[in-house]
């Protein structure tokens, strides 16, 4: 994920992120993403 | 005997050594003496705890009463207090006054124990510490320039600074053993569904969110548990270890970012559990990083449900706790179905780690306390070991395990889903098998304190 993507994705959502705090919230969301692959994985096998 | 803790203090109730009124005026004391230090009171309602102390005071005169009358307790900002605001932390949540009691602190008003107030949450009961709040951070007792860890901070900061023998927490990712770990003190995540969680704020409310204790000693959790959840555990914990088989998951200690001595002091607390008498092998224990992945899409998913209008508002929000929330825009409530659907599959791995074996043990975290500056910027990773028993349910309890540089530091105790009074019987005979529970932080006025006779 980019950063221009997670900005569409917040601002989808009604989001406020100031730009100073972006960097930090992509952190999380690619964090998240990876968690989500793993646990799709577990679930379904290697894709 | 652990000086303070309920089994000590109720014993001098009942002889006519200590009024109920005289414990609460020592815990006031004691407050009055030291938080202006540890910053971990946020509200107290004393005139409701005289009120409470009187009538337990009459209450032992009759020769009546159970484990916690006339004992004192601290309630997390999560959780409602009828008459006081529950904010959570966060000024966007400021001015909700609750109408009545959450129901954690009405069983333990109903038990005869005496409630002093709120105490510090981390902001909306994620993550911390924050700077950027209406009130500053807690402070670690054992040193002041540390975090507490969270996000029951004040819980956990209050109980290991004397202010009282237990204080209600919540934990949703580790927040009650976390804390306990990084205080000194005893805290119990209990098995998912066993203590009422109405009343008190949600941050992941399917599996993950539960109520528990911060507490003195493992008697002092058993005898709130006792309470809140009609267990029998006050009367489990002093059965001591012998004849317990425990399997040790040391694995999930051996990690880079573990402090390089942390194997060292989890061995050595190990071998004090063997020589009290329990059998102890090493297990494999199943993946943490799957465990982990689950209760975060868990937590980001319905912690932004849970937020989102009001992070859509122009309400005065923390940032650290916005910008964690925030991050869950890039799940889908499909991540969260599948979240749900691999978490009994982990459970039952959990269970089968526990098959032939009443615990299991490892570290709670696996760093000690780290300096508050280091939040300055923005928050710290702070490697820990909890979230997996939220995502399966299982009752985990973290007790201290020792000190490195006068940092205490816990060792997680699980047992099997609702034998919570075995987990905190393993961690109680850890306690007497050390004397890690009899340190006390080197804070600032003990006059108060002393007076109870505690060292």
């Amino acid at each position: 994920m980019s950063l221009e993507e997670l900005r569409a994705a917040l601002l989808r959502e009604g989001l406020r992120v100031r730009p100073e705090e972006e960097e930090a919230v992509l952190r999380v969301a690619l964090f998240l993403l990876d968690a989500r692959r793993k646990v799709r994985e577990a679930l379904d096998g290697p894709r | 005997m652990v000086p303070g803790d309920v089994a000590d203090l109720g014993r001098r109730l009942r002889r006519g050594e200590a009024t109920a009124e005289a414990v609460l005026d020592a815990h006031l004391g004691r407050i009055r003496e030291a938080d202006g230090a540890v910053a971990a009171v946020w509200e107290l309602t004393e005139a409701r705890a005289r009120e409470a102390a009187r009538r337990a005071d009459r209450t032992l005169a009759e020769g009546g009463g159970g484990p916690l009358l006339g004992i004192p307790f601290l309630v997390k900002d999560t959780a409602d207090m009828a008459g006081l605001s529950t904010t959570c932390g966060s000024a966007a949540m400021a001015g909700r006054v609750a109408e009545g009691d959450a129901a954690v602190v009405r069983l333990l008003c109903g038990a005869g124990a005496v409630p002093l107030g709120k105490v510090a949450t981390y902001d909306l009961g994620t993550v911390g510490p924050s700077f950027d709040l209406p009130r500053p951070p807690a402070r670690n007792p054992w040193d002041l320039s540390r975090i507490t860890g969270g996000s029951s901070s004040g819980s956990a900061a209050a109980v290991a600074a004397g202010f009282a023998p237990i204080a209600v927490g919540s934990d949703t990712a580790g927040s009650i053993r976390a804390p306990a770990a990084y205080c000194g003190c005893v805290g119990l995540k209990p098995t998912r569904g066993l203590v009422l969680a109405e009343g008190v704020f949600s941050l992941a409310p399917t599996l993950l969110d539960t109520v528990g204790p911060l507490a003195r000693t493992a008697a002092c959790a058993a005898a709130f548990l006792d309470a809140v959840a009609g267990t029998a555990a006050l009367a489990e914990v002093g059965r001591g270890a012998a004849g317990l088989r425990v399997g040790y998951a040391r694995g999930w200690a051996e990690a880079p970012e573990a402090a390089p001595w942390l194997l060292l002091v989890l061995d050595d607390a190990v071998a004090a559990l063997s020589l009290a008498g329990a059998e102890v092998a090493e297990v494999a224990p199943p993946d943490y990083a799957l465990l982990e992945a689950v209760g975060a899409l868990l937590i980001h998913t319905e912690g932004l449900a849970i937020h989102r209008e009001a992070m859509r508002s122009d309400l005065p929000h923390g940032r650290e706790s916005y910008k964690s929330l925030a991050a869950g825009v890039v799940l889908s409530p499909q991540d969260r179905e599948a979240a749900l659907a691999l978490a009994p599959r982990l459970a039952a791995e959990v269970d089968r780690a526990l098959l032939g074996r009443e615990a299991l043990v490892t570290a709670t975290t696996l760093t000690p306390a780290l300096p508050m500056q280091a939040f300055r910027e923005g928050s710290v990773w702070t490697p820990m070991r909890t979230l997996p028993f939220n995502v399966t349910g299982h009752p985990a309890v973290s007790v201290p395990m020792g000190f490195v540089g006068g940092l205490p530091l816990g060792l997680q105790v699980v047992a099997r889903r609702g034998e919570d009074a075995t987990a905190l019987r393993v961690a109680a005979a850890f306690e007497a098998a050390t004397d890690h529970a009899l340190r006390r932080p080197p804070l600032p006025g003990r006059e108060a304190w002393e007076r109870l006779g505690a060292p």
